[in-house]
């Protein structure tokens, strides 16, 4: 097992309130995990907390994750930069936004591979141009030369993905990689994301709130909720019979995300906080006992928070 | 993105617009003077021919409009008149001056530089913590103190009473004879001469003036260069640079990379009007630069030299800015042409 | 510091210690002004000529100065500059500038772009250097000393008044309310103003506190010497030969009075700041660590 995340909880520091109640999930080598959710589930907040990138506003007060048998949320600040960027590759979400304005794509791509080893200048352009190309960039020497603002949408986050991947690591988390582009890049990277991961053998997190692109891209799905994860499970499992309401939601609006192309927010009652199941406001199964926190309901690898969950069922 | 060409010819034009407002400025001091011009020109006491030249000169007896133009031409040809107290004209008189007034703004800046930048970077890392409140109380504290007062102080503990500093006599000691002008600094140019003696006297009189510079710079630039970081610390580019493995070094050298223009625009701004904090110190140590004689005229009324005086701060001030301009577009263009 | 304290002083912080000490100061310096007169009557003109220069005792805390005065009185009586003075700048400055800036910045075109170079030249000029130009010209009188630093701020607040008020139209703020029929005074009076108020609400202090300095400086060279009375640059003119050779109460005290009173407006501006622009609206304060 390549990262396992056991009941992760971070917190506000300005007043203690809960970010992330438990996270739990595991990835496997050569598998791909889609953490799902949305706007405000704890998606991003999960991998920042793993990559010790938390803001100073949020603190982690409980759990592991544990990565190659260390627990990241353990190791000093110096250790996980090590890590960053070299064991654990991270696509972040627009890239323009997020690349270095002031230096160049090449020289961007040959800093990512020297800060973390000594390497020559003439491998290190060679080894840039080499998965540049890789990526799909049509004449990576000339964009290597380029500053980030020169380059397409499509291009910049093909860059992003090269950043990520350029010193062989062995889990890559990606955050929402296609937010902001339109409908062809999004399949465009997307499918070069998992070609990458499946060439490579290695483990991958895809991060997004679109069902759809877990249906088609991953191996096994974790669905957040308010800071939860309230199912996991392999895709087809999952899919074919989901356990937790908010699952059932989500596959039921998907042909209509998939048809219109893109993000209709599916919000509605706060999630509650408290003890009981935050899902609670919105779910039309709810009942008395869902007033208190409910069970990990699993069968295998197929697991959801729910009272009334029942895996392998109709 | 225009070409340099016609940048730089709209930058003359503004530069010559805004000369002509200064000039217009320091002429109605003249004549919002309570005293009338003559006085004002020629001293408390003017003697008739010397009031006769005056308004000959000056064209006093004539309507302002035509005062003013006659003002406009005698600036142009670079004649600032001539000061009463002295007699001597007051160009010469600034001119003279300058390179003492610059030597101590440059190394008061430097100085200040030295302490403000790391002071401030430090607070902003430190967001929050205790060497940022340290910091910023500091900094409060430098741009309340009035500067003639932290010169005191400072002369007060290091001059009189630990007798580390020589009196407050300018550049050099009294008893010594100046080196030959080379460079303008007279610390430099004893140097050059090889004259220990006067070197060494020069050095010990530059310490106050420029400690007392550099603290009140260093105040102001330290919440300068904290909010610049600050906001550097925010972007999302950065926490991209750290998610890539980036060490903190190499994190820092990037936010400051990226926080050196506001600190450029905010140092600019500094240094235009550092030039009113610098004739205060020169006031007290008598350093005999611009600000000194400027200050001295005001007190004394010699009109010609406060109308000089001020003409060549807003000078110094415009030759600042436009620097700055430049520099940035010449940065700006290096960018974009990849 | 213990850990306890800390946390103390910072929540001390959190409600306004800046504020409260701000405010706290500047009331000090207010009572005692105020009960001078009545808690010693005769302490200012009272001139003690066995005891010049005396050193601070008991009796006279701060000491006396070259003619035997009592620099305790005479230091508190100079704050009664300290208030009136930047007030009364301000109230020129705010009252000349704004009106122009808010023309400016209303009716923009040419009249907007000349006030804009105008003020540009005259700011290339360091302010204090100008004021104490102006009052050299004008005559030393306290009066003039007032319009002159007043003058200077003005072109700050045209100028802010000009960008805020700019700003809010060209984001059509104003000319939605046009549209909707809302006369344009009254847009003004009751969403600009307010709106701008909270923004320089900060600056109002910090602006005090450079008048003060100004008016000081100018009390210190000389050129406002129709104030030499107990403003306190003027006494730390009078007081720096015996400074330098010593005895250097009479220059200190008035000079740690200014200071104290400029930290004071200082941290009271520094305050205002951060509870009025960093607390932006709602929604808009830090995440943490992200969305999703």
């Amino acid at each position: 097992m390549l990262l396992d995340v056991q009941d992760l909880r971070v917190e506000r520091v300005a007043d203690g309130a809960p970010a992330l109640a438990g996270v739990s999930f595991r990835v496997v080598k050569g598998r791909i995990l889609g953490l799902v959710g949305e706007h405000g589930a704890g998606k991003s907040l999960t991998a920042s907390a793993i990559l010790g990138l938390l803001r100073p506003a949020a603190r982690v007060v409980g759990g592991r994750a544990l990565f190659e048998g260390q627990d990241l949320l353990r190791m000093s600040d110096a250790d996980l930069t090590r890590l960053r960027g070299a064991r654990i590759g991270f696509v972040v979400q627009s890239g323009h936004a997020t690349l270095d304005p002031s230096t160049r794509v090449g020289a961007q791509l040959i800093r990512a591979m020297s800060i973390h080893r000594p390497i020559v200048k003439a491998e290190a352009a060679w080894r840039a141009e080499t998965i540049m190309s890789s990526m799909g960039i049509p004449e990576p020497r000339q964009r290597m030369r380029e500053w980030p603002h020169e380059l397409t949408p499509s291009t910049v986050q093909r860059v992003v993905v090269a950043l990520a991947l350029i010193n062989e690591p062995q889990l890559l988390i990606a955050d929402e990689p296609t937010a902001g582009l339109n409908i062809t890049t999004q399949m465009q990277i997307l499918d070069l994301l998992h070609l990458e991961l499946r060439r490579r053998r290695i483990g991958g997190v895809i991060i997004t709130r679109d069902l759809g692109v877990v249906a088609q891209y991953c191996d096994d799905v974790a669905v957040m909720f308010a800071g939860q994860v309230v199912e996991q499970g392999p895709v087809a499992q999952v899919f074919a019979r989901p356990a937790h309401p908010f699952t059932r939601t989500l596959i039921a609006i998907m042909p209509d995300r998939l048809a219109t192309g893109g993000g209709r927010a599916y919000g509605g009652p706060l999630p509650e906080s408290g003890g009981g199941c935050p899902y609670r406001p919105r779910c039309d199964q709810a009942a008395e006992r869902c007033a208190t926190a409910p069970p990990l309901v699993g069968a295998g690898v197929h697991a959801a928070r729910c009272h009334f969950a029942r895996i392998g069922a109709a | 993105m225009e070409r340099p060409g016609r940048f730089l010819l709209r930058l003359l034009g503004l530069a010559a617009f805004l000369i002509l407002v200064l000039m217009v400025l320091s002429f109605l001091l003249l004549k919002l003077g309570a005293a009338p011009s003559v006085v004002l020109l020629g001293g408390p006491n003017p003697l008739p021919e010397e009031q006769a030249r005056l308004v000959a000169d000056y064209g006093l007896d004539r309507p302002v409009v035509v005062q003013f133009i006659r003002y406009l031409i005698r600036v142009v040809s670079f004649d600032f008149g001539r000061s009463w107290l002295t007699a001597e004209p007051v160009l010469t008189e600034l001119l003279s001056r300058v390179p003492a007034t610059l030597e101590l703004m440059l190394y008061g800046l430097l100085a200040g530089a030295l302490i403000g930048v790391p002071v401030g970077v430090a607070a902003a890392f430190a967001r929050g913590g205790a060497e940022d409140r340290a910091a910023r109380g500091a900094a409060i504290l430098g741009e309340a103190m009035p500067p003639f007062l932290l010169c005191l102080v400072l002369l007060l503990v290091l001059f009189r009473w630990l007798d580390l500093s020589p009196a407050p006599t300018g550049r050099l000691s009294v008893v010594l004879t100046p080196p030959p002008v080379v460079t303008g600094s007279v610390f430099v140019d004893a140097v050059l001469m090889q004259d220990g003696i006067a070197a060494r006297s020069a050095l010990g009189h530059l310490i106050l003036p420029v400690l007392s510079l550099a603290l009140l710079v260093g105040a102001s630039l330290t919440l300068l260069v904290r909010s610049a970081v600050l906001a550097q610390l925010q972007t999302a580019h950065l926490a991209y640079a750290r998610a890539q493995g980036m060490s903190r070094e190499m994190l820092t050298g990037i936010v400051l990379w990226g926080a050196t223009p506001a600190i450029l625009s905010g140092l600019t701004a500094q240094t235009a009007t550092l030039i009113g904090t610098t004739a205060l110190v020169e006031f007290v140590f008598a350093w005999g630069g611009v600000g000194q004689y400027g200050l001295d005229a005001m007190a004394k009324a010699d009109f010609a030299g406060v109308q000089g005086f001020i003409l060549l701060s807003g000078l110094f001030a415009l030759l600042v800015h436009g620097f700055h301009g430049l520099l940035r577009r010449l940065v700006g263009l290096r960018i974009r042409r990849a | 510091m213990t850990a306890r304290a800390m946390r103390l002083l910072r929540g001390l912080q959190d409600r306004g210690l800046g504020v409260a000490f701000g405010l706290l100061v500047l009331a000090g310096f207010a009572a005692a002004l105020m009960m001078r007169p009545v808690v010693w009557p005769q302490g200012l003109a009272f001139e003690d000529a066995q005891r010049l220069l005396a050193f601070p005792s008991l009796r006279q805390p701060m000491g006396t100065d070259a003619n035997g005065r009592d620099v305790l009185a005479r230091v508190i009586d100079g704050a009664r500059y300290a208030f009136m003075v930047p007030l009364a700048a301000l109230v020129v400055g705010i009252g000349l500038g704004a009106p122009v800036g808010l023309a400016a910045g209303l009716r923009g075109g040419w009249l907007d772009l000349l006030l804009r170079r105008l003020l540009q030249g005259v700011g290339l000029v360091p302010p204090m250097l100008l004021a104490m130009a102006l009052v050299s010209a004008m005559g030393p009188s306290l009066w003039h000393v007032v319009v002159a630093i007043g003058l200077l701020q003005a072109v700050g607040f045209a100028r802010a008044m000009r960008d805020h008020v700019r700003a809010m139209h060209d984001s059509g703020f104003i000319e939605g309310a046009a549209a909707i029929g809302s006369p344009v005074l009254r847009t003004v009076m009751m969403h600009l103003l307010p709106n701008t108020l909270a923004r320089i609400a900060g600056e109002i202090p910090r602006q005090a506190a450079w008048a003060l300095g100004t008016l000081a400086a100018m009390g210190f060279v000389g050129i406002a010497t129709a104030t030499s009375g107990t403003e306190w640059g003027s006494m730390i003119r009078e007081g720096t030969e015996y400074l330098l050779a010593g005895q250097w109460w009479a220059a200190l005290f008035p000079g740690l009075a200014l200071l104290l009173f400029g930290a004071a407006l200082h941290t009271l501006a520094a305050s205002l700041d951060e509870r009025l622009l960093l607390r932006g609206p709602p929604g808009s304060g830090n995440s943490a660590g992200g969305r999703g």
